[in-house]
C-alpha cells in the first residue's frame, strides 16, 4: 500500500464521521414542551391578555375563540423542589385569543421559553358556547391539517367553560390525562359514549352526518362526564345537549354499551337494579313508497343485582320474569323519550339509523341522504325490548 | 461465501423482484384513491379484479420472453418489430423506469419531511437515499434479489402485525353494503387498481436472468398474489376505520390510519413509524430495481457499459424528482406514470404476442 492510499484510508474515516454527527433538524428533548390538551371557548380576552394588549401585544385579528393549551412538564425551580409535590402542580395551562387556530398555537411561541410541539396532544375539549356559534370543522381544520398532532386525539364538549375541564385540585394529577383515561370507563357504565377520535370526527363531518360527543362539566376542580351535545350535520354546529339518561338510552340503540346498568322501581317502590352483560341490538329498515320506517328489537342478557325488596326472592323463576318486566317497562320508557327527543325536539339522528338505511337500503339511501334527518323525523320507529336475567350473582336471597 | 458465477435468478428470487417493485408509494394513497374514483367502499372487489388482469398482462409478458430465451425486452423487440421500433420501444420504456424512480423516491421525500425528518432539505433526503441505492444496482442484479429476499419477508411481518393492531377502531359497517350501488363503481375503480400494480413489467427483464425461465409464470402469479393480499389488508382496514367519507380527506390515508390509534402496554404506543421505516424500504428497492432496469435498457441498447450509465441515470432520476414543484404535481405525475404503464405494458405486450405468433405460424407454412 503506497503512503497515498494510507494516507486517504485514514481521512476517509474522519470524513465519514461527520455523517455520524447526528439527525439534521434534531432538538433537544430538554429545550420542547408538550401540549397534551386544548380547550376552545368563545373569544373572550383574560384580563392578563387584555393587559399585554393595551401594552402592545396586538396584530390584526378578530377575537372569535379563546384557546387554552396545556403544556407539560413544568420545570420545577430550586424553590418548589424544596417546598414538595403538593404546592407545584404538573402542568401549566396558556391561553390566547384569536381567530385562526393555528395562529394562536405559534402565538405562544411569543411567550413560552421552549418550543411546543403537539405530538402528544390527547384531548380536544370544545364548549359548547363556541361550537354554538363557529362551524365545529372550522374550529377544527387546522388541526386536523397539522402533522405533529396524530389523529387518534379524541374530542369532547363542555357545557361550561372548556379551559375550566382543564384545571384539577388534585396535585399530581394532569388534567387531559384524566379525561383521556375517563373514557376507558366504558365498561362500568353506558352513561360514556365510544370514543370519537379525530379521525373518526373527519368522517362524520365529511358525511353530513349529525352526532353527539361526550359532555364534560367542571366545578372546583373536579371533572365529570355527564350526558352529551348534539351538532347538528348541516352546519356542524351545537344545537342542544342530551342528559346522561338519554345517553344510556342511546347505547342500546346503537349496540356500543359495554357494561353498565338499568336501575328501576318495582310497584312497592323499592329499588331494583340489572347489570348488563351483554347487548344485541338489530335495527331493520323497511321502505314502502317514499315511506321509511325503523324496527329496533334489543336482546340483552344480565344480571339481577339488586332488590330491595326482601320478600321476594330471585331463586323464583316467576319473580324474575316480574323484574324482567319492570326492567323493560324502564328501557322501553328511556327510548321512548330519546326517539321522542331526537325526532322532535331536535330534528337529527344521533342513533346511527342512516347508517342502517346505507346499508340495507342502499339505493334509497342515495336519494334521501342530503336531508336526512328531516326525512328521519318523520320516519316512524317502533321496538321490542327482550331483556334475560341469566342469574343473580353470588348472593340468591 | 459462495458467490454465484452464472448471475442467474431463482424463481423465489423472480417472486420477491416482482412484489417488491409493485410495493411501493401505492399502498399509502391507494385508499384515498379509490374511494373519491369509487365513492363506495367496495375498492376491495376492484384490488382483486385489477390483480387479477395485472396478472393476465404479467402472464403475457412472461409467455413473449419465452419467445426469446435470455433476451430482455431491449434485446428482443427489434426482432419483432423492426430495429429502430424496437429501440424507440426501448427507450420509451427506459425513460418509463426513470420516471417511476423518480416519483416513487420524491413521494418518499415528501412523507419523511412531513412525518419524520421536518426541516431537512428535500435535495438532502433524495440525495442519500439514491447513492445508497447506486452501492446496490452497481452490483447488478442478483445482489439486488438478494437484498429483496432480506427486505419482503420483514416487510410483510410488520405491514400485518402493525395493520392488525388497528382492529381496536375497525368498524364492519364502515365497509358495508356490498355492491351497494352496483357493479359500476368497481369498473371505475379498476383503472387506479391496476396502476398500484405496476411492477409486473420487470419481468421483461427477469425471465431473461432465470434459471428457469419456463416457472415465469409462477413466479408471475405468486408475485402478484402478495401485494394483492397486503392491499387487500391495507384497504380492508383503512376504510373499516375511517369510512369512505373519512378517508377522501386524508393526503396519507394508510399513514393516517396508523396514526388513529395508540396502543398502551405493548412496548410501543405509536405505530405510524414502523410503517414508515418498512415502506421506505419498500420505496427503496422500488426505487433500485427501476434504476437498474433503466440502466440496463441503456446500455443494451447502445452497447455502452453500464456503470457509467448508472450515474449518468441517478442525475438524470434526481432532475426528475425534484421537477414537480408541490404535492398535487406529485400526484398528477403519478397518475401520468400510471396511465402509460397501462398502454405500454399493457397494451404493447399483447400486440408483440399476437405479432411473434402470427410471424411464427408463417414461418411454418
Amino acid at each position: 500500500m503506497n503512503s497515498r492510499n494510507r494516507l486517504i484510508l485514514i481521512v476517509l474515516p474522519f470524513l465519514l464521521m461527520l455523517c455520524l454527527t447526528g439527525c439534521w433538524s434534531s432538538k433537544e428533548i430538554e429545550s420542547l414542551g408538550v401540549y397534551v390538551g386544548l380547550a376552545l371557548d368563545i373569544g373572550k380576552e383574560p384580563e392578563l391578555e387584555q393587559e399585554l394588549t393595551e401594552k402592545g401585544a396586538d396584530y390584526p385579528k378578530k377575537n372569535l375563540v379563546t384557546s387554552t393549551i396545556q403544556i407539560i412538564p413544568v420545570q420545577k425551580g430550586k424553590d418548589s423542589q424544596q417546598k414538595g409535590k403538593s404546592t407545584s402542580s404538573m402542568y401549566s395551562n396558556s391561553t390566547e385569543t384569536g381567530d385562526s387556530g393555528f395562529q394562536l398555537l405559534r402565538q405562544h411561541a411569543l411567550s413560552e421559553h421552549r418550543t411546543i410541539i403537539g405530538h402528544h396532544l390527547k384531548v380536544i375539549v370544545i364548549s359548547s358556547e363556541v361550537s354554538q356559534k363557529i362551524d365545529i370543522e372550522k374550529l377544527l381544520k387546522f388541526i386536523l391539517r397539522d402533522n405533529d398532532i396524530r389523529p387518534s386525539c379524541i374530542v369532547l364538549l363542555s357545557s361550561g367553560k372548556a379551559s375550566d375541564t382543564l384545571i384539577t385540585n388534585q396535585p399530581g394529577d394532569i388534567p387531559a390525562f384524566h379525561l383521556k383515561s375517563l373514557i376507558e370507563n366504558q365498561n362500568r357504565t353506558n352513561k360514556i359514549l365510544p370514543e370519537i377520535t379525530l379521525t373518526k370526527l373527519d368522517g362524520i363531518m365529511n358525511s353530513g352526518a349529525s352526532f353527539i360527543l361526550q359532555n364534560v362539566i367542571s366545578a372546583k376542580g373536579q371533572v365529570e362526564f355527564a350526558g352529551a351535545g348534539v351538532i347538528k350535520g348541516k352546519t356542524n354546529k351545537w344545537i342542544g345537549s342530551l342528559n346522561e339518561q338519554e345517553v344510556e338510552a342511546l347505547s342500546w340503540i346503537t349496540s356500543k354499551a359495554k357494561g353498565g346498568l338499568i336501575k328501576t322501581y318495582d310497584k312497592t317502590g323499592e329499588v331494583l337494579a340489572y347489570e348488563i352483560k351483554s347487548v344485541n341490538t338489530k335495527i331493520k329498515s323497511k321502505v314502502d313508497g317514499d315511506d321509511i320506517s325503523f324496527h329496533v328489537s334489543i336482546k340483552s342478557d344480565g344480571r339481577l343485582m339488586e332488590n330491595w325488596n326482601t320478600s321476594k326472592d330471585p331463586t323464583d323463576t316467576e319473580y324474575l320474569k316480574e323484574t324482567e318486566q319492570y326492567f323493560e317497562d324502564e328501557l322501553k320508557n328511556m327510548i321512548y323519550k330519546i326517539v321522542h327527543k331526537m325526532q322532535e325536539d331536535y330534528r337529527v339522528d344521533v342513533a346511527g339509523f342512516r347508517d342502517r338505511l346505507r346499508i340495507q337500503h342502499p339505493r334509497v339511501w342515495k336519494k334521501v341522504k342530503e336531508d336526512w334527518d328531516e326525512t328521519f323525523s318523520k320516519s316512524e320507529i317502533t321496538y321490542d325490548v327482550n331483556l334475560n336475567i341469566t342469574d343473580y350473582g353470588s348472593s340468591a336471597k | 461465501m459462495f458467490v454465484r458465477k452464472d448471475d442467474k435468478l431463482t424463481t423465489a428470487q423472480a417472486v420477491v423482484i416482482i412484489s417488491s417493485f409493485m410495493l411501493g408509494s401505492g399502498i399509502l394513497t391507494l385508499p384515498r384513491t379509490l374511494a373519491e374514483i369509487m365513492k363506495t367502499p367496495d375498492g376491495w372487489i376492484a384490488i382483486i379484479l385489477g390483480g387479477l388482469m395485472v396478472m393476465l398482462a404479467g402472464i403475457c409478458i412472461v409467455k413473449l420472453c419465452h419467445q426469446f430465451p435470455g433476451e430482455t425486452i431491449y434485446q428482443f423487440a427489434g426482432k419483432i418489430v423492426g430495429n429502430w421500433i424496437g429501440k424507440c420501444l426501448g427507450i420509451l420504456m427506459i425513460l418509463y423506469f426513470i420516471c417511476i424512480s423518480a416519483f416513487e423516491i420524491r413521494v418518499m421525500a415528501e412523507v419523511t419531511m412531513l412525518y419524520l425528518l421536518e426541516g431537512t432539505p428535500l435535495w438532502a433526503i433524495i440525495m442519500f437515499f439514491m447513492w445508497i441505492g447506486l452501492y446496490l444496482t452497481s452490483g447488478g442484479i442478483n445482489p439486488i434479489a438478494r437484498l429483496f429476499e432480506i427486505i419482503l419477508p420483514i416487510t410483510i411481518v410488520v405491514f400485518l402485525f402493525s395493520m392488525t393492531l388497528s382492529y381496536k377502531i375497525f368498524d364492519i359497517n364502515n365497509i358495508r353494503p356490498v355492491l351497494g350501488d352496483g357493479i359500476l363503481p368497481v369498473i371505475k375503480g379498476l383503472k387506479s387498481t391496476i396502476l398500484v400494480f405496476a411492477g409486473y413489467e420487470i419481468m421483461f427483464i427477469v425471465t431473461a436472468v432465470m434459471q428457469h425461465p419456463k416457472k415465469g409464470v409462477k413466479a408471475m402469479i405468486i408475485g402478484t398474489s402478495i401485494p394483492l393480499f397486503l392491499y387487500l389488508v391495507t384497504l380492508i382496514m383503512v376504510i373499516g376505520a375511517m369510512s369512505v367519507d373519512g378517508v377522501v380527506r386524508s393526503t396519507w390515508p394508510t399513514l393516517d390510519l396508523m396514526r388513529s390509534f395508540e396502543i398502551t402496554g405493548l412496548l410501543f404506543e405509536r405505530f405510524e413509524f414502523f410503517l414508515l421505516v418498512i415502506w421506505i424500504m419498500q420505496i427503496f428497492s422500488t426505487f433500485s430495481i427501476c434504476h437498474y432496469a433503466a440502466s440496463l435498457g441503456l446500455s443494451q441498447i447502445f452497447n455502452i457499459k453500464i456503470k457509467p450509465l448508472m450515474y449518468f441515470l441517478l442525475s438524470i432520476i434526481f432532475l426528475i424528482a425534484m421537477l414537480p414543484k408541490n404535492i398535487n404535481e406529485v400526484f398528477d405525475f403519478g397518475e401520468l406514470i400510471g396511465n402509460i404503464s397501462i398502454y405500454l405494458f399493457g397494451i404493447v405486450p399483447l400486440l408483440l404476442l399476437l405479432i411473434t405468433k402470427v410471424f411464427k405460424k408463417g414461418a411454418v407454412k
